[in-house]
């Protein structure tokens, strides 16, 4: 679909833009974008999560303005911020998900971007399948010793059921990363000198596209050509 | 003929342990020799690989007394980089090995990290490819590949970096049948080839007339180094002296030995009927079984392909996942999902990933229901360990927890998902015997595994799923 640099640019540029105190509404820009780029790519079940976490969040915080008084007010602010907290998440989320270590490798090649930069980042892609797959076993293991009933029992037992889900993970991680770590140093990553690539990126008329959307809702982020 | 491998007097211990991983070892690896390297868990091997491609003690720290020469570089010495260009290394678990989501880029990456010309690289992965005949697994997300493809790929991948040595600690520990084919396919070419190898092993016998050379460790130490016919030559009673698996593939027979007839069976267990399972609208079914009878009180192996449906079987029967048609009755009852899930235990194939307290005690009594916990450590060998943290166990020994969760429970169905991978002789003869303890007691026993030689030792009933 796109490329990894577009979207890379995109998704650093809007985060940077959403978390930023700007006076406008940037966040509605941010959100179409990603609505965009989730049905450019057909995640359906994603968009429709989306699309459902702005309605909530947005109308709660829309509500509480109608309210008067400090207590009201705090409130209406802290949903904004969640909201975009949130909407930043999601754009991360959608990056992490959609790109691949090996092109992300390709493009930070390409782009002469240093290693140490680099390097870090392509562990964190490579690695969020295996942490996916661990978790999922062990709500099975969970499931099968009564420590999981269903979603009112994550709501009921919110830090045992984080405690039961956490530990082993982050074990489970540290395994497979030792494993991973052996492999991927033995083979050189991380090494210093030049690294090559075979993978042949395409920068497309879409990245272009994709591009001036994003310069263009940063424009208007900080106000330019609006008087 | 020079030498590719030379360890004198090498002795190693790890950071934070009192023992020697390995003790005055004295080994010769000669260039174009392909050497086996076996002997029970824990009895160094691993060590042994680790010394030789440098992940020890690069990656874990560890004292090293003695000489180590690789090709003449001292590899504790060198960056592990460096010896990356001169040992390739395969690993067991196909899973954490790659770090590329397609098969190409795998083959391509250690050239890539090395800063080889991408025309260069690619004219080499064309030659691999073409000379080990797996030219379709070129392009290959790697997600869908079968175990024994993904160890393909890592072969493959080794062999495009060109290197004068091959390091494989247990490539086939987790594979089937027909993936052990492959990797022994793939070993016979290299043979051919004359490169070194160099490789470790629990599985045995596919390796017949493929090694050289055999050296076997026991705690550490070098216990026997002979020429491979010497080895595959030996008799029942020295191999299970060293704690080995099974010389060859006939010895014991693949089919059961003590496998019943049906009329034999004896009454209850568990009863499927009409069954069909997927895991999406649209997909396939990843499981059809028409009829299938359990019995209670006695061991039942499943057996099959990778990609059979063998763990969705498992899953589908112990109420883990909702079936779309079909009936499941226990004793003639049927029950539903919850109910089934209430009863089973599954031990699953990484059973670190369903221990979840910090006292193997608290273990028993850890989830919702009644729990026995009365004398359960005692029957299974963890007499006395009731305050240690699971995690500070040994690999067996967790097993033996997830099972006495399980009879704590009491649970009525036990499911094992590959009990077996990557376990030497005694470790497979333990779970064949707990095994048939649990179904001594009159529960379901259910094992998925791949594993013959357990599969002989243990199964009462055979199910075959798949082709």
């Amino acid at each position: 679909m796109f490329d990894v640099r577009s979207l890379v640019f995109t998704v650093v540029t809007l985060d940077a833009l959403v978390l930023a105190a700007l006076p406008r509404r940037i966040d509605l820009l941010a959100l179409a974008v990603l609505m965009l780029l989730l049905l450019a790519y057909r995640l359906w079940r994603q968009l429709l999560a989306l699309v459902a976490l702005a309605v909530v969040l947005l109308g709660a915080a829309w509500l509480l303005r109608l309210g008067s008084g400090p207590v009201v007010g705090a409130l209406g602010i802290a949903v904004l911020y969640l909201w975009r907290y949130s909407l930043a998440g999601a754009f991360g989320w959608f990056l992490i998900t959609r790109v691949r270590p090996t092109e992300f490798m390709a493009a930070m090649t390409r782009m002469r971007i240093p290693q140490f930069l680099a390097v870090p980042i392509a562990v964190v892609l490579r690695f969020v399948p295996t942490v996916l797959t661990e978790g999922r076993a062990i709500i099975d293991a969970m499931r099968m010793r009564g420590l999981l009933g269903g979603p009112l029992s994550v709501l009921r037992h919110p830090i045992r059921t984080a405690e039961y889900l956490v530990i082993p993970m982050l074990a489970g991680a540290v395994r497979a990363g030792d494993e991973l770590t052996a492999s991927a140093l033995c083979r050189g990553f991380g090494s210093p000198g030049r690294r090559t690539t075979i993978v042949q990126l395409h920068f497309g008329v879409a990245d272009v596209a994709l591009m001036l959307v994003t310069v263009a809702v940063a424009a208007y982020g900080f106000g330019v050509g609006l008087r | 003929m020079s030498e590719a491998v030379r360890l004198s007097g090498v002795t190693v211990r790890y950071a934070g342990s009192t023992d020697e991983a390995l003790r005055d070892i004295d080994l010769t690896l000669h260039a174009g020799e392909v050497m086996l390297v076996t002997g029970r868990s824990g009895c160094g091997k691993s060590t042994l690989m680790g010394l030789v491609n440098g992940l020890v003690p690069h990656l874990h720290t560890a004292e090293i007394s003695g000489k180590v020469e690789v090709h003449g570089l001292t590899p504790a010495d060198e960056e592990l980089h460096q010896m990356g260009r001169v040992v390739s290394t395969v690993s067991q678990n196909p899973r954490t090995q790659f770090f590329c989501a397609d098969s190409t880029a795998e083959m391509a990456f250690a050239g890539e990290n090395a800063g080889l010309e991408p025309d260069l690289i690619r004219r080499q992965i064309a030659a691999v490819t073409e000379r080990l005949s797996m030219t379709r697994l070129l392009g290959r997300p790697v997600a869908q590949l079968s175990g024994g493809q993904k160890q393909q790929v890592a072969i493959a991948a080794a062999a495009v970096n060109d290197p004068q040595l091959y390091v494989l600690d247990e490539p086939t520990s987790n594979l089937d049948d027909s993936g052990v084919e492959a990797v022994r396919r793939l070993l016979g070419h290299l043979r051919e080839a004359g490169s070194t190898v160099l490789i470790t092993e629990h599985r045995l016998a596919f390796l017949r007339r493929l090694v050289d050379r055999v050296v076997v460790l026991d705690r550490g130490r070098i216990a026997m180094d002979v020429p491979a016919a010497e080895f595959f030559a030996l008799d029942d009673e020295r191999r299970r002296e060293l704690g080995l698996r099974r010389l060859s593939e006939e010895a014991g027979s693949a089919s059961p030995a003590g496998a019943r007839s049906t009329a034999e069976q004896g009454a209850g267990g568990l009863e499927v009927e009409g069954l069909s399972y997927r895991y999406r609208r649209g997909l396939p079914p990843a499981l059809v079984l028409d009829r299938l009878h359990v019995p209670r009180g006695r061991v039942t192996v499943v057996t099959g392909p990778n990609g059979a449906g063998k763990s969705t079987m498992v899953r589908v029967l112990s109420g883990l996942a909702q079936p779309q048609r079909g009936t499941i009755r226990l004793d003639g009852k049927p029950l539903d999902r919850r109910a089934l899930l209430a009863c089973s235990h599954v031990v699953m194939q990484d059973v670190n990933r369903q221990l979840f307290s910090d006292t193997v005690e608290g273990e028993l009594v850890t989830g919702a229901g009644r729990r026995q916990t009365e004398g359960v450590l005692e029957g299974l060998g963890l007499d006395g360990m009731g305050e240690r943290h699971p995690m500070s166990l040994s690999g067996g020994q967790r097993q033996r927890l997830a099972v006495a969760a399980a009879v704590a429970a009491e649970a009525d169905l036990v499911f094992f998902d590959e009990p077996t991978s990557g376990l030497d002789h005694d470790g497979m003869l333990a779970i064949a015997q707990l095994a048939r303890r649990l179904a001594d007691d009159g529960r379901v026993v259910v094992i998925v595994t791949h594993d013959q030689e357990l599969a002989a030792e243990c199964a009462d009933v055979v199910v075959s799923v798949g082709r």
